[in-house]
């Protein structure tokens, strides 16, 4: 009597439930922040997951398979990481584009914050009629951070790029590590003055009259 | 039935992966300042070991 041998069952891949998971993990952090104003700890999670990518590359290993996406997808983490930790990239504030039109001198005054993608802050209303001194920071991770500033008011800014340019008004840096003051002419003699303190890790502060 | 060989290029990678998530880990938790000039050093120094280790024939 023969015996039938049962279908070989093809054994569970972990590199697909991990990347399934890292999917979902980052839709859902980014759609979160889409829709409300939790605050996801990009710069926590991101290592913790390369973390779990290594693991799972090393337990997925002792089937003998190759994970060639997988290896991919750990190797663009990494280097995304490297040039956040390397240039002084934030991944806090969220991810996308954002417009902040504050309409009155005394919502001038705070931090703003994006992880990745394009901030604007756009002043021209708020100091229309201002008078006084007023200081800013702002900090972008990866992209584009855009102020303006109505033409009466003389600005002051520590600009810093870890990789990219700063375009204040007419002045231009760019390069690797740029790190400049620049000041407005007329900033001495301004009825209004604003100090801003701006940074990207990689991409563009761009300054300009609105 | 044969085991199946385990696949040295991804344990390579995945000690490479997790060595260095415990580095940007520490660096955002402020214990440890990963820096450009250490950093792209240590990872053409990885890499390397990944590619020798992965490349390495078996028993």
């Amino acid at each position: 009597m023969t015996q039938a041998i049962p279908p070989q069952q093809p054994s569970p891949r972990p590199g697909r439930f991990v990347l399934g998971g890292l999917l979902i993990v980052f839709g859902a952090g980014w759609f979160l922040e889409t829709v409300s104003d939790v605050d996801v700890p990009w710069s926590v999670l991101l290592p913790s997951l390369l973390i779990i990518m290594g693991l799972a590359l090393v337990v997925g290993a002792r089937s003998g398979r190759r994970q060639p996406g997988f290896v991919a997808l750990g190797i663009a983490l990494t280097v995304i990481l490297a040039l956040g930790s390397g240039f002084d990239v934030t991944f806090g504030g969220g991810v996308g584009r954002r417009v902040e039109e504050p309409t009155t001198p005394a919502q001038v005054g705070r931090e703003y914050q994006l992880g990745v993608g394009d901030l604007t802050i756009d002043l021209t209303e708020a100091l229309r009629d201002a008078e006084g001194s007023r200081e800013l920071s702002a900090k972008v991770g990866i992209g584009q951070l855009t102020v303006l500033v109505p033409e009466h008011v003389g600005v002051r800014v520590e600009g810093k790029a870890g990789m990219g340019q700063v375009t204040v008004l007419e002045e231009q840096r760019g390069g690797v590590g740029v790190e400049d003051t620049f000041v407005s002419r007329g900033y001495g003699s301004a009825t209004a003055t604003l100090d801003m303190e701006l940074e990207v890790g990689i991409g563009q502060v761009v300054v300009r009259n609105g | 039935m044969d085991e199946p060989r385990t696949n040295r290029a991804s344990v390579a990678f995945g000690l490479f992966f997790v060595v260095a998530g415990i580095a940007f880990l520490l660096d955002r938790l402020d214990v440890w300042d990963v820096r450009a000039r250490y950093l792209l050093p240590a990872l053409l120094i990885a890499a390397g070991v990944a590619v020798l280790v992965g490349g390495k024939r078996g028993p």
